[in-house]
């Protein structure tokens, strides 16, 4: 049977083969892209670890910083992104989100001479080392999309999606932090999920 | 931020009827992230219920993101949790020559949370061999108490042999860097397994056996005084070559968890676990998520961080679930059992294992007599019971089912005969042609025995009965622990290819007694033989103690 080509589904393998290139408005528009997904993965990295206290932007902000850091030619050598495709680099910008964050929790709860250490560890983060991963990881780059699509539904809307599928939440305790009735946020619920479908088309 | 959203957004207009109908279908589908979506009962609104199955899809689209988003945010180079960032450059190559003369390095076998697992061959000894690299995170004190933790524990799982354990070979150390040297099992671990199955799951009967088999081999190493506190499906390896289960990785996850993290995988781990320390309980929980796991495919609480898996564990399994729809009714029990979240509430380890082993072995014999033809009734069981001197016949009834389990895909099951401990009994089987006959029990704890003949009877011997001859077993007492027994009969037109020998792993020492754990050869015996040549009947004895009341 022959192998079906790789789906581009939100045009992220052209922005990164693009980007590989060097070329670096599509760098700018594939970062653009990310950061609604970004943001998910910083929340949900935050939502299992209760009670941080920790800012989500700042977070989202220094993962930008440190995934522009060591990608492309400028990067140093050896801790380069050396994949070539979108599975690779989600999973690789994953890995990113999970050191930024465990980091910013261990500064936020360690004491200053440990807060030390770990700056001194640094060195030891090795960007380069890349797990094995589906070469088509559809699931992946389309949780991209879901994560820029959610950004254009009504914020109330977006935030019982968000609390319910990305955060774990179940409906009696989405209803007690928005201080509406379980009923309410089933209807909300379903309304988000028509919008959503509406925006996406036939979901994969 | 949600506060302010509640109190700037304006808010939803009311629902319609249609729309109440819809968001109460989809907040039940939302709380599964199993892949079978149900079906709206609703045959007088396609339309609606083609609407309700488009956003059931969305539902379950999201539930997919949401895994994936939680796996790369949390899973790090290969597999588990991200290690301390220290550990990330201790790794070793083919390059390395590491132990020469004794190992050599063959390829790289996976990597886990606390270091990479290698092949080697052992140069010494004609085998292969895992070579498990420790790298555990943290300051230089803590990670020495770790590493001597484990070596205690390794020390002593080296002088320690179990059938369903991986064995510790070697412990070895090189610089700083420790290495582990494990007996290499081939398969695979039952994860992989599941995950190449093009179900996605293994049947009820195989996932049970090697619960039932690791089971035994935790138990052992309990009475070493060591703690697993991570089983789950990645943990148990696979021979290949002769189809059983093997737990490893024991203690690894407990010494070398990081103190801030919990040791353990939290889709398998009992609610407990996450704040208090290690208990048995703990284990029974974990073996009973991993049963339900190699039987549905999914973990049974499939969330995807610690607050929204404890919370679900807590609220426990929904009734019915639909995932436990091709398992037996009394192995979802056991398993809906190990899962209570009270872990006062769980069967102790022994009982569980003992339990699930027997239920398998009791639906073993049960799927036994479906394999003999309907409509043949050449095998005739029967059961008396010693009353005031005199055998009488006891009537069998069919078993009352539960109302689900008229839509499991599972054995049906076989006539009951109520009794009592301290019952007298006779066995009466005639078969109406001439061949082979064997007879065995099932007690309350699994273990088969084979009441008739003393011995199996060899390839090429004169059949053991006639056409028509009446068995005659009598004085069979019923003793304790009371339970669920079965009794079946095989009559066969050859004797079935099965020896004495290889049904006794359990009556040692004397081997007097024909008796096993594990009934898989007897099956597999059976149902070498053609259709035509063999009948199968199966009798359950239900006996109560002698306090329960039965007349």
């Amino acid at each position: 049977m022959a192998n079906s080509p790789p789906t581009d589904l939100y045009d992220l393998r052209r922005l990164l083969q693009a980007a590989l290139a060097d070329d670096r408005s599509a760098w700018n528009d594939l970062l653009t892209k990310l950061r609604p997904y970004l943001a998910l993965l910083v929340r949900r990295r935050l939502a299992s670890n209760a009670s941080t206290g920790l800012g989500e932007s700042s977070l989202v902000q220094e993962t930008l910083l440190k995934i522009d850091q060591h990608f492309g030619s400028k990067a140093p050598e050896g801790t380069r992104f050396r994949g070539k495709e979108p599975p690779a680099f989600l999973n690789w910008i994953g890995q990113i989100v999970a050191r930024v964050v465990a980091n910013a929790i261990r500064d936020a709860h360690a004491p200053p001479r440990d807060r030390r250490r770990e700056d001194e560890n640094q060195g030891d983060f090795d960007f380069a080392a890349l797990p094995e991963v589906d070469s088509n990881d559809e699931v992946g780059e389309m949780s991209v999309r879901v994560a820029a699509e959610l950004e254009h539904l009504s914020e109330g809307r977006r935030i019982v999606l968000q609390h319910r599928y990305f955060e774990q939440l179940s409906f009696e305790e989405i209803a007690k932090i928005l201080g509406k009735q379980p009923g309410a946020i089933r209807v909300t619920h379903l309304r988000a999920l028509a919008d959503l479908r509406e925006r996406m088309g036939d979901l994969p | 931020m949600s506060n302010l959203v509640a109190a700037i957004e304006p808010a939803e207009a009311p629902a319609t009827p249609d729309e109440e109908r819809l968001a109460d279908y989809l907040a039940a589908v939302s709380n599964t992230s199993s892949k079978s979506i149900v079906d709206p009962p609703w045959t007088d609104r396609p339309d609606l219920r083609d609407r309700a199955l488009k956003l059931a899809q969305s539902v379950h689209a999201l539930h997919r993101c949401a895994s994936s988003l939680f796996e790369k945010a949390t899973v790090t180079f290969g597999g588990e949790s991200p290690p301390d960032a220290s550990s990330l450059s201790k790794s070793i190559s083919l390059n390395d020559d590491l132990f020469p003369g004794e190992f050599r390095i063959l390829k790289k076998l996976g990597r886990g949370a606390f270091g990479e697992v290698w092949l080697a061959d052992d140069l010494q000894l004609p085998r292969q061999v895992a070579i498990k690299t420790l790298a555990p995170g943290g300051d230089a004190d803590k990670v020495a108490k770790q590493l001597a933790a484990l070596r205690r524990d390794a020390r002593m799982l080296t002088q320690f042999r179990h059938p369903h354990v991986v064995q510790v070979l070697l412990w070895k150390q090189r610089g700083s860097d420790h290495f582990l040297i494990l007996e290499y099992v081939d398969g695979g671990s039952l994860d992989d397994r599941i995950r190449q199955e093009p179900s996605g799951r293994l049947d009820w009967a195989t996932a049970a056996r090697y619960i039932a088999d690791v089971g035994d081999g935790l138990l052992a190493v309990h009475k070493q005084g060591i703690v697993h506190r991570d089983i789950k499906p990645a943990n148990i390896l696979w021979d290949k070559k002769r189809d059983e289960a093997l737990l490893t990785d024991f203690g690894i996850a407990t010494n070398l968890a990081n103190a801030a993290d919990y040791a353990g995988t939290p889709n398998f781990m009992a609610p407990e676990a996450f704040d208090t320390p290690a208990s048995t309980a703990q284990d029974v929980y974990s073996l009973a998520a991993t049963l339900f796991c190699l039987t549905t495919g999914e973990a049974p609480f499939p969330g995807t961080d610690w607050t929204a898996i404890r919370s679900q564990s807590r609220a426990g399994l929904p009734q019915p679930d639909a995932r436990c729809e091709g398992m037996p009714e009394p192995i979802e029990r056991l398993i809906r059992s190990g899962l209570n979240a009270d872990p006062e509430m769980r069967p102790s380890l022994t009982l569980f294992v003992s339990s699930v082993r027997a239920e398998l072995n009791r639906l073993m014999a049960d799927s036994m007599s479906t394999i003999s033809p309907s409509t043949t009734k050449g095998l005739r069981l029967a059961v008396s019971r010693l009353v005031s001197g005199r055998y009488e016949a006891v009537t069998s009834v069919i078993p009352k089912t539960v109302p689900t389990r008229d839509i499991k895909r599972v054995p049906k099951p076989a006539p009951s005969v109520p009794l009592r401990t301290g019952d007298t009994i006779a066995v009466e089987v005639v078969a109406d042609r001439t061949g082979y006959l064997v007879v065995f029990n099932i007690g309350p704890t699994g273990n088969l025995d084979l009441l008739h003949p003393e011995m199996m009877p060899p390839a090429g011997s004169s059949p053991n009965v006639q056409a028509g001859e009446r068995l005659w077993i009598d004085g069979l007492v019923i003793s304790e622990p009371a339970g669920r027994e079965r009794l079946f009969a095989v009559w066969s037109a050859k004797a079935l290819a099965l020896a004495s020998e290889e049904l006794r792993d359990v009556a040692e020492p004397p081997k007097a007694v024909v008796a096993t754990r594990d009934i898989r050869r007897v099956q597999q015996a059976v149902s070498q033989m053609p259709a035509t040549d063999r009948l199968v009947e199966v009798i359950e004895l239900d006996h109560e103690d002698s306090a329960g009341g039965l007349s």
